[in-house]
């Protein structure tokens, strides 16, 4: 099963001790991959299933060379937008480089490529096959209606929360503040949005206090580890997910991310090289991949989290 | 662009060295290995690195006299 990507992988190389170290590397780290030692028959395959979502081609080869097979690839292939093409050449040179961006090769490595280097680049182009399978994927009506359920949660959220900064007291008010005073104050005889017109109110110092602390508290429990926003968006989206015993895909959570999707999936990729984060293939579809928090993600999350709870504790 | 004998023996040179490097390396992915076969390991690859670095200066030798 594959643990990086739910695609399948094609290895063509004429030598078939080449195919048989690149397919024993791949297949360590989880990936499904078959090995094509004649170039011309990789068609038959692409024809054969829909699963591959990586082709790793070498140029050199006798009888059908690696740009001419990538061409062929995309001409008889043009509607499947997620086939991702690596090459590695033992002979790399700017025409072939060329060559291979022009058919829109995402990797052009050169041989001897490391197992690490190699694991790199096939997880990076599955994970971006996946992604393009599922933005090409057409939803259905009940699938639509339930992402605009909850993008309208998510807009009632905002409002409220909205609503609460307008009733934060004017700047004037803080400004006469005589010092000493509590930093949490009553809105006096304000009708509140919400209606709650006896509901303290925190002053705006305060709040911005707060929003200092939260960033404090967060450098400290990451620590050594700086984290982009949209990072903190997939982190928290996960927690939040956890906690109400829910899961995400993998492009669920680009969408959660507030991020381009390709920032998101390398955002994810960070994640996991950190050990935060780890990705679970479906069982019941080869091709989908769920996202949970390991045990040091959760534990830095709720490390967080207790942290600001004791800070948000009244005194 | 053409392959010519010289080309095609490096770029045969340079899968001869991936067999190797990678051989060598799902040897090291398989188990921890004591510290004497570590050190060996390292030195192999290190090696590899070396004859492949080489093999680029070859060819980029190559292209430049075409």
């Amino acid at each position: 099963m594959n643990e990086q990507g739910g695609n399948r992988v094609l290895i063509v190389d004429d030598d078939p001790a080449v195919l048989q170290v690149y397919g024993r590397v791949l297949a360590r780290v989880g990936h499904r991959c078959t090995e094509v030692s004649d170039p011309h028959e990789v068609l038959g395959f692409l024809r054969g299933s829909p699963d591959y979502g990586v082709v790793i081609t070498d140029l050199n080869m006798p009888g059908l060379g690696g740009v001419e097979l990538m061409r062929q690839v995309r001409e008889q292939f043009a509607e499947r937008s997620w086939l991702q093409l690596i090459v590695i050449t033992g002979n790399a040179s700017l025409e072939s480089a060329i060559d291979s961006l022009r058919l829109d090769a995402t990797e052009y490595l050169q041989k001897p490529v490391s197992a690490t280097d190699l694991t790199r680049a096939v997880s990076r182009a599955a994970l971006r096959s996946e992604a393009s399978r599922l933005l090409g994927a057409s939803i259905s009506r009940s699938e639509y209606l339930e992402r605009l359920k909850e993008v309208a949660a998510v807009a009632g959220q905002l409002v409220g929360q909205i609503r609460g900064l307008d009733a934060l007291p004017p700047a004037s008010a803080e400004a006469n503040q005589a010092p000493g005073t509590p930093a949490v104050e009553a809105a006096a005889g304000e009708d509140l949005p919400g209606g709650d017109a006896a509901r303290p109110v925190a002053s705006k110092g305060a709040t911005l206090k707060f929003i200092w602390q939260l960033q404090e508290t967060r450098r400290e429990v990451f620590r050594g580890s700086t984290l982009p926003e949209s990072s903190w968006d997939i982190l928290t989206e996960l927690m939040s997910l956890e906690l109400s015993g829910k899961r995400i895909s993998v492009s669920g959570l680009c969408l959660a991310a507030n991020c381009p999707v390709t920032t998101a999936l390398r955002r994810i990729d960070e994640l996991t090289d950190l050990g935060l984060i780890v990705k679970d293939p479906d069982p019941a579809d080869a091709r989908r991949l769920y996202v949970r928090m390991t045990e040091v993600g959760r534990s830095k999350m709720e490390e967080f989290l207790n942290q600001v709870a004791r800070g948000l504790a009244p005194t | 662009m053409e392959s010519t004998p010289l080309r095609q023996a490096l770029h045969d040179l340079n899968s001869t060295l991936q067999i190797a490097t990678g051989n060598i390396e799902l040897l090291e992915m398989s188990g921890p290995l004591n510290e004497e076969c570590q050190e060996y390991v390292t030195i192999a690859l290190k090696a590899l690195e070396h004859a492949a670095a080489q093999v680029r200066v070859l060819q980029r030798d190559a292209r430049s006299t075409d």
